[in-house]
């Protein structure tokens, strides 16, 4: 439960106007509707036995009527405003969750970082995030209500009928919903979370039946395979069944619950009625407020229901989950070579200006080593400007080492977008980079800065997309800039081309770059060899 | 209090037998819904991976497991809702023109006004969920795609630039669902709004006549007190299952969506396999394969294979340039693509439905892109399900190493990116793959594509022991390198 508290928390804090706006005027609404059928019942109660008793011209009908006109109206008005203000308020939350979201994997390494891009750990992200948003619609705002609504009839009823009557509708309403929901919330813990988990694994055995569909005819265990899938897609099932029983179960027991308390209310008010201390229009009050109550309660089934799968989704997301839990460096580095790496069997110094190609044979630790020089990766063995990469204060090393990563991704939006993640705004800075990377005349001809990416980057060739990412690197101005097979995608001229161009527009940085071909170019100073002792210079 | 206590009982036990009846159809209901959504996912279960269309793994994947499911709302409450909507109304504004007609009057007034709203309601709240779904929608769509940059924005030095960013979308974006919300709540108030007023107009009507101010309404006699309580309790009723049904027009929404998607699947055009699947006898007799005049069916196009043959042990290159259909015989030949017309003979038999699957049995694909399911690496090598050592053939592709280097060993779930193995460990891993199905044909789609000399060079070594070991192997192939290394060269003209 600890986990959900402090979603609980975090989504209330979001926005703590908006949500007591919502939720008071959440109380307002079950509140006018139970004085509606309160006022309507006894005005009717009342008219029918000054009516027997013959006295009806002496009857006061207009400020009962006039009452009930008002409490409709308003009513109406009030619920009109809740919905509003509770999804205003639940959206500003909705934000806030995702922002915190992305704060904290930003402390990620590198390994995480890349993980992020599998569409499970997004699906699954985003799945846990969707359960979470209905914590505060269905869970919170209408638990609140119900028991500020329950307290304030209690009040309310004591005052104008009875203290036994109210007593009724309180002690018969509130501990028994209560247990009746927490056996809900109980009974639906293990089905939701199989939901959510098989789930999972019949939406990744699909995928991967379908990618490894020729491997699996060629095996002849496609029949086997969809069988698995059958029953995977069975339990999901079973369990969701499970859970559809355990909430109208609860559905039966709560209205059923109204009932007897109205009753009781009822023979309540009737014994007050007995004893000469009300009259028979006012003694039915009870049994009216006690069905305009169901109002407040069984709406709550939905949000217990799903509270299995809130507190899942919350300990996943949970900060301890996705939080670094390395302390962040504080340093910086004043060494005089911009980048050394010492190893037994591989060394490498580089300084201002100075441009090196990296090679070796796949697997030998090429991506991994841009990634430690970064301070994304452990290493006790690398010195940017004579500090580790971990040591130093992280905005800081940013600023010094920049990185292209061997799959780089863009966002979903404009160029400018895009380039503006460097830190930098000015257009004609952006151009001059687009230039650097020989993209200028096609991002020009297509709209220019305002040309839209779709999700992913989608839109741009392969080739345009590399270099895009290359032109955002440049824009950054590091002293020490990393690129993982920047020519990956282009043919060699525009490799070539990009390459002096980059290396023109930054003429004091060390570049480090890893290159499976093309390392011959005139741009590296030298050729060093990662997996094989030997230096070839 | 005498008699207070058998209306007490009475009450209770009509309650307790409403609520059974709910409890009742909601079963009823939600199996009626169970049954739509498990024949559905079945038969895409059944379909998606045997006949594959156009669309993406992912999109099938997120039909099947996450929008099924919204058929169950549609069916359990949109259907219900209209079924009641056209019942109920009628029979209790019966029964209030039986007991008074100016109650009947008021609610047959009501009423009717009721469905030209609905109307109205129903375009714009249709309208606003969705395009509120598709705000809400966009704004995971916005959390993935910044998730899945994180690598970069983080080695940009953008983490706070981006989580800023972040916060000013998300709040245009709540600004502009919030003004669609306001219109979309906007008419179901007036629904609400309606209800309200019948129901108060009830209540006072009610009152004046029982008080006798007002002396018409009734039928003969005066109402009674019992009666124009009746009536109290019947206006809201009349008014609930229209609200009922303004509440599930949403869910009417999204089950149509649900099916349009389910149609547009139906409608892709599918290629299925020669055979079925199933894992059975290999084909008896020596290995032999020819190619004849073949044309197999390609997604929207026929494409021509060159004729061919090839004996036990023998091994083939096929070249040519990009697109002129490589990939496509060694699929045609493995029987994954049918053939328009011509003929493959494989060990003396024609390749047809009968004789697939045993001719499959035979056969070990090595395809050009690994794809690692959520499988641990030893169940993944062991594709049949045999339960045989995958060492001799982790060693014979030159990937024992690979395993040995990996922390868990065999016990490792690489996941579908391969994380933590390089584009080349993950050929080495598919030929032990290959092998590990037996098999004395190996078919290989551009085993060496993308890959630096060096690592080519050992995929090369690899197939070659294949070979040496006495299985045949065809290669789909740009690399000269590799092609050199085999018996034959095949160029296929474009």
């Amino acid at each position: 439960m600890k986990p959900v508290l402090r979603i609980v928390r975090l989504l209330l804090s979001a926005a703590p106007w908006a949500m007591a706006r919502g939720a008071a005027l959440s109380v307002v609404v079950l509140l006018m509707g139970a004085a509606l059928l309160a006022l309507s019942g006894w005005f009717i109660t009342a008219t029918g036995l000054a009516g027997l008793a013959g006295i009806g011209i002496a009857f006061d009908v207009f400020r009962p009527s006039a009452g009930v006109r008002f409490l409709a109206l308003g009513r109406t008005a009030a619920r009109y405003g809740e919905r509003l203000l509770t999804h205003d308020a639940t959206l500003r939350a909705l934000a806030a969750l995702r922002v915190t979201l992305l704060r904290r994997h930003t402390g990620a390494d590198a390994r995480a970082l890349m993980g992020l891009r599998s569409e499970s750990a997004l699906t699954r992200i985003v799945s846990d995030v969707d359960a979470l948003d209905g914590l505060i619609l269905r869970l919170v705002l209408p638990v609140g209500a119900a028991i500020a609504t329950h307290l304030i009839v209690f009040a309310a009823l004591g005052w104008i009928v009875g203290w036994p009557v109210a007593l009724v509708v309180l002690a018969g309403t509130v501990p028994v919903s209560v247990l009746i929901l927490w056996r809900l919330a109980l009974r639906g813990i293990v089905p939701s979370a199989r939901i959510e988990e098989e789930g999972q694994s019949l939406r990744r055995g699909v995928i991967d039946t379908i990618r490894d569909r020729d491997a699996l005819i060629l095996s002849g265990a496609l029949p086997r395979r969809e069988e698995g899938l059958l029953d995977i897609d069975a339990s999901v099932r079973a369990a969701t069944a499970a859970l559809d029983r355990a909430e109208r179960s609860s559905g039966f027991l709560l209205s059923s619950l109204i009932a007897v308390v109205a009753a009781a209310a009822f023979l309540a008010g009737g014994s007050l009625l007995a004893a000469g201390q009300v009259d028979a229009a006012v003694a039915v009050i009870g049994l009216f407020v006690s069905l305009a109550l169901a109002e407040a309660v069984l709406p709550l089934r939905r949000g217990f229901a799903e509270l299995g799968r809130m507190v899942g989704a919350a300990r996943r997301i949970e900060p301890d989950n996705v939080a670094p839990t390395r302390q962040p460096g504080t340093g910086r580095g004043e060494g005089q070579a911009v980048l050394t790496v010492v190893r037994p069997d591989f060394r490498l110094s580089l300084s201002a200006g100075e441009a090196v190609a990296l090679t070796g044979p796949s697997g030998a630790g090429k991506t991994t080593l841009l990634m430690q020089i970064a301070g994304l990766a452990d290493a006790t063995d690398i010195r940017v400007k004579g500090l580790p990469p971990r040591d130093w204060d992280d905005p800081a090393l940013r600023d010094v080492v920049t990185a292209l990563p061997q799959r780089s991704a863009l966002l979903a939006g404009t160029i400018w977008d895009n380039l503006a993640l460097a830190g930098e705004t000015d257009p004609s800075a952006m151009w001059a980079a687009l230039e650097a990377v020989a993209l200028a005349d096609a991002i020009e001809a297509r709209g220019g800065l305002e040309m839209r990416l779709g999700e992913g980057g989608a839109g741009l060739s392969g080739g345009q997309f590399r270099r895009l990412a290359l032109a955002r690197a440049v824009l950054r101005r590091p002293e020490l800039l990393l690129l993982d097979e920047p020519g990956e995608g282009l043919d060699a001229d525009t490799a070539k081309r990009v390459l002096d161009n980059v290396r023109a527009a930054l003429p004091q940085a060390a570049i480090l770059a890893v290159m499976h071909r093309g390392f011959d170019h005139a741009v590296f100073d030298r050729t060093v060899r990662l997996g094989r002792p030997e230096q070839i210079s | 209090m005498e008699r207070a206590w058998p209306a007490a009982v009475v009450f209770v036990a009509c309650g307790v037998v409403r609520a059974a009846i709910e409890h009742h159809s909601g079963g009823i209901l939600f199996r009626a819904a169970d049954r739509t959504i498990a024949r559905e996912r079945a038969a895409l279960i059944q379909r998606e991976a045997r006949a594959s269309a156009a669309e993406g793994s992912a999109s099938v994947a997120s039909l099947v497991v996450q929008k099924l499911p919204l058929l169950g709302p549609w069916i359990t409450r949109y259907h219900v809702a209209m079924m009641r909507v056209s019942i109920l109304p009628l029979l209790l504004v019966a029964l209030a023109f039986w007991i008074s007609w100016v109650a009947g009057l008021v609610l047959l007034v009501a009423g009717p006004l009721i469905p030209v709203f609905m109307a109205l309601v129903g375009m714009a709240a249709e309208d606003a969920s969705r395009r509120q779904m598709d705000e809400i929608g966009s704004m995971n769509d916005m959390l993935m795609d910044r998730l899945s940059a994180m690598l970069d924005i983080r080695l940009l030095g953008a983490a706070d630039r981006a989580a800023e960013d972040f916060s000013e979308r998300a709040e245009t974006l709540r600004e502009r669902t919030m003004e669609v919300l306001r219109i979309a709540f906007l008419s179901s108030t007036v629904l609400e709004l309606f209800s309200a007023i019948g129901v108060a107009m009830v209540a006072v009507f009610v009152g004046f006549m029982l008080l006798g101010a007002v002396g018409y309404g009734f039928w003969g006699t005066p109402l009674t007190l019992g009666e124009g309580l009746f009536l109290l309790l019947i206006a809201p009723d009349f008014f609930q299952p229209m609200r009922d049904l303004a509440a599930a027009w949403h869910d009417r929404a999204a089950g149509y969506a649900v099916v349009a998607d389910l149609d547009a699947l139906d409608a892709e055009e599918r290629i299925p396999f020669v055979g079925e699947g199933r894992a059975i006898a290999p084909l008896p007799g020596p290995l032999s394969l020819e190619l004849k005049g073949a044309v197999a069916v390609l997604r929207g196009v026929d494409v021509a294979l060159p004729d061919l043959a090839l004996k036990a042990g023998e091994t083939l290159a096929l070249t040519g340039p990009s697109g002129v259909g490589k990939s496509t015989a060694l699929a045609a030949i493995a029987g994954l693509a049918p053939l328009r017309s011509g003929r493959i003979s494989v060990c003396g038999a024609t390749l047809d439905a009968a004789t697939a699957d045993a001719w499959r049995a035979r056969l070990a694909l090595v395809p050009q892109r690994p794809h690692f399911p959520d499988l641990s690496l030893g169940e993944w090598l062991d594709v049949r399900g045999t339960g045989a050592d995958p060492w001799h053939a982790l060693r014979l592709a030159d990937a024992e190493g690979i395993v040995e280097r990996l922390p868990e060993g065999l016990a490792t779930r690489l996941g579908e990116t391969g994380g933590g193995v390089s584009g080349g460990e993950a050929r080495r891993l598919m030929i032990a793959r290959a092998v590990m199905a037996g098999g004395d044909l190996v078919l290989a789609d551009e085993p060496t594509a993308d890959l630096d000399s060096e690592t080519a060079e050992r995929i090369i070594a690899a197939l070659k022991r294949l070979n040496a070991e006495g299985r045949a192997v065809i290669v789909a192939t740009h690399d000269p390198v590799l092609a050199a290394v085999m018996d034959r060269q095949l160029e296929i003209a474009p």
